[in-house]
């Protein structure tokens, strides 16, 4: 195991874009070499060894404890090995991830994996919105990976997914799964209002009804599908309270505004 | 070479390489499952004219099974990935889709794959949803029970199939029952199953015909009615000859199996009304895999 750690000097009152350190690169750099690379912070580009306090040893964990202070893209388009946030998690955080493993302890700002196309991303706390979304501008978010959020997502997770899985144990806010083009998202909280705004395709899975539905969703009654079995047993490790939780659902598919093939199940 | 009163003839039962898969199948109750299984491996006892070789490998418990549900592994075998292809679509989709409350899913790992669901999925005209678990993709179907699971491809291996010995028996009745001793223990043989009906084939055969259309003929040195003919190979003691056939995954497998099912006929001995074991070849010019009969049993080849 052994790896870096880095630890935020007080100072910046600006974000810190982290984007740069990431495992599979820093594996391969000297000590001098890591602290001299420049990170964007405000209107400035500071070096690393500047803003962060660089301790621990060469290794497959890269950890990065943001203290009081704010970061930026943590583990962005990262591709491999694993990286620790032990702290506040920041904007952006896992924005395009490829690959690995991403734990934050704390909470994670506004599109958190946001154009994730592959990895895991796991937020201990509460996620911002668009969790599992897209980057602005894109036509498609999400495109593979898992998300997990232990705590609660603001609006719009899963906002234009394509493919993979967002997990989030806590509540989720409007318009979840806006747009969806396909994959998964799983609410096991409260679940806002309006949710498969316009979803081509892709599964909803909520254990409480929404505040509100759409429309343009047709309600097929009460059935027991043989997909949440597998999608039980897989995602048991990282979230023991899906256990039994769709064993029945009842099956809505929507939005019948868009392509209308989409589906909504909601815990029986 | 006579263990236990059964003279072991120093032979070889001779194999080909053959292309094979395993499937899951599981259902709401092992009663279905093993339904789905039973049929879909239905007619598969020879390549000469099912297509393919298939049989039930084993049952498995819920906790062995993707969906945690009673289930069946299958072993299919056939000369070609093409025809392995054709016959697993039809035989899922006649047979397992069509069943009760069943699921279908791959039991093969390997970078060769043999399409599932994405062949199949079209029979959901538009209502099919392909869904990724745990990076795999699967299939779910609207069926008139509910929905039809099923794993979007399967692993092809490089099997072995035409493994078998013969048993020469004094009468039908020893002979089954040193047939269903040996079924019953080689049934117990991981990655190997006995295509046969009942594990057993009484109609084993010879390459060529005199009739031109026929590419095998019955294996007249064998057939006990005929053994006063010079070219018969029984002794006169001999009354009826039952052959056990085995695909494998591997050659190691089929060995294993030849061992397990030749030791059980030997258990029942020269007491049991059994007087020897032979095993079915061409020469050796034709398969590749050469079991041998002495070798085998005595934990080497």
């Amino acid at each position: 195991m052994g790896g870096f750690v880095f630890t935020l000097r007080a100072g910046p009152a600006q974000a810190v874009d982290v984007g740069a350190l990431l495992p599979e690169r820093l594996a391969a750099l000297a000590l001098e070499e890591i602290a001299r690379i420049p990170l964007p912070c405000g209107n400035r580009a500071l070096p690393c060894g500047e803003l962060f306090a660089i301790t621990g040893t060469p290794g497959e964990t890269l950890t990065l404890r943001p203290e009081g202070g704010r970061l930026l893209r943590a583990g962005a388009a990262m591709t491999a090995g694993r990286l620790v946030v032990e702290g506040q998690g920041g904007e952006e955080l896992a924005r395009s991830m490829a690959g690995g493993e991403i734990l934050v302890t704390g909470d994670a700002g506004d599109g958190a994996g946001a154009a994730m196309k592959a990895g895991v991303l796991v937020i201990e706390g509460s996620a911002g919105e668009a969790a599992g979304g897209g980057l602005a501008g894109e036509p498609m978010g999400m495109t593979g990976g898992l998300v997990v959020v232990h705590g609660s997502a603001g609006p719009r997770a899963g906002e234009r997914m394509r493919r993979g899985t967002v997990l989030i144990e806590g509540a989720a806010g409007d318009f979840a799964a806006a747009r969806m083009f396909a994959g998964t998202l799983i609410v096991l909280g409260a679940i806002g209002r309006y949710p498969g705004f316009q979803m081509r395709r892709g599964s909803i899975l909520a254990a409480h009804p929404p505040a509100a539905l759409l429309p343009g969703f047709a309600d097929h009654g009460t059935h027991s599908l043989g997909f949440v079995r597998l999608l039980e047993a897989w995602l048991r490790p990282l979230s023991p309270h899906l256990a039994g939780r769709f064993a029945a659902t009842r099956r809505l598919t929507g939005d019948s505004a868009a392509r209308g093939t989409g589906e909504l199940l909601i815990a029986a | 070479m006579i263990v236990n009163g059964v003279a072991i003839e120093d032979t070889f039962a001779e194999a080909f390489a053959m292309k094979a898969t395993r499937l899951v199948i599981t259902a709401d109750t092992r009663h279905w499952a093993v339904t789905a299984a039973t049929s879909m491996t239905g007619f598969a006892t020879s390549v000469i004219a099912c297509g393919c070789e298939a049989g039930i490998e084993r049952e498995l418990a819920p906790a062995e099974t993707p969906d945690g549900r009673p289930g069946v592994a299958v072993l299919l075998f056939a000369m070609a990935t093409k025809e392995l292809q054709k016959q697993i679509q039809n035989r899922v989709g006649q047979c397992v889709l069509t069943t009760a409350g069943s699921a279908c899913f791959s039991g093969l790992e390997g970078a060769e794959r043999l399409k599932l669901g994405a062949v199949l999925r079209y029979f959901g005209d538009g209502h099919q949803i392909a869904k990724r678990i745990a990076g795999r993709r699967y299939w779910r179907l609207p069926v008139m029970d509910g929905e039809f699971l099923c794993a979007d491809d399967t692993g092809m291996a490089r099997g072995v199939g035409g493994g078998n010995f013969l048993i020469l028996a004094q009468s039908p009745a020893a002979a089954r029952a040193a047939a269903e001793r040996a079924v019953e223990a080689m049934r117990a043989v991981p990655n190997v199953i006995l295509p046969f009906p009942g594990g057993v084939v009484r109609s084993g055969s010879k390459v060529g015909s005199r009739y031109r259309a026929l590419i095998a003929s019955t294996n007249d040195a064998y057939c006990p009615t005929l053994k006063g003919y010079a070219t018969s190979r029984l002794p006169p003691e001999v009354g009826a000859v039952l052959e056990i056939v085995i695909d494998g995954l591997a050659e190691t497998d089929i060995r294993t199996a030849m061992r397990t099912g030749m030791e059980a006929v030997c258990g029942l001995g020269g007491a049991g009304g059994v007087v020897g074991i032979t095993a079915g070849n061409y020469g050796g010019k034709l398969g590749p895999f050469h079991f041998h009969l002495r070798a085998i049993l005595q934990g080497a080849g």
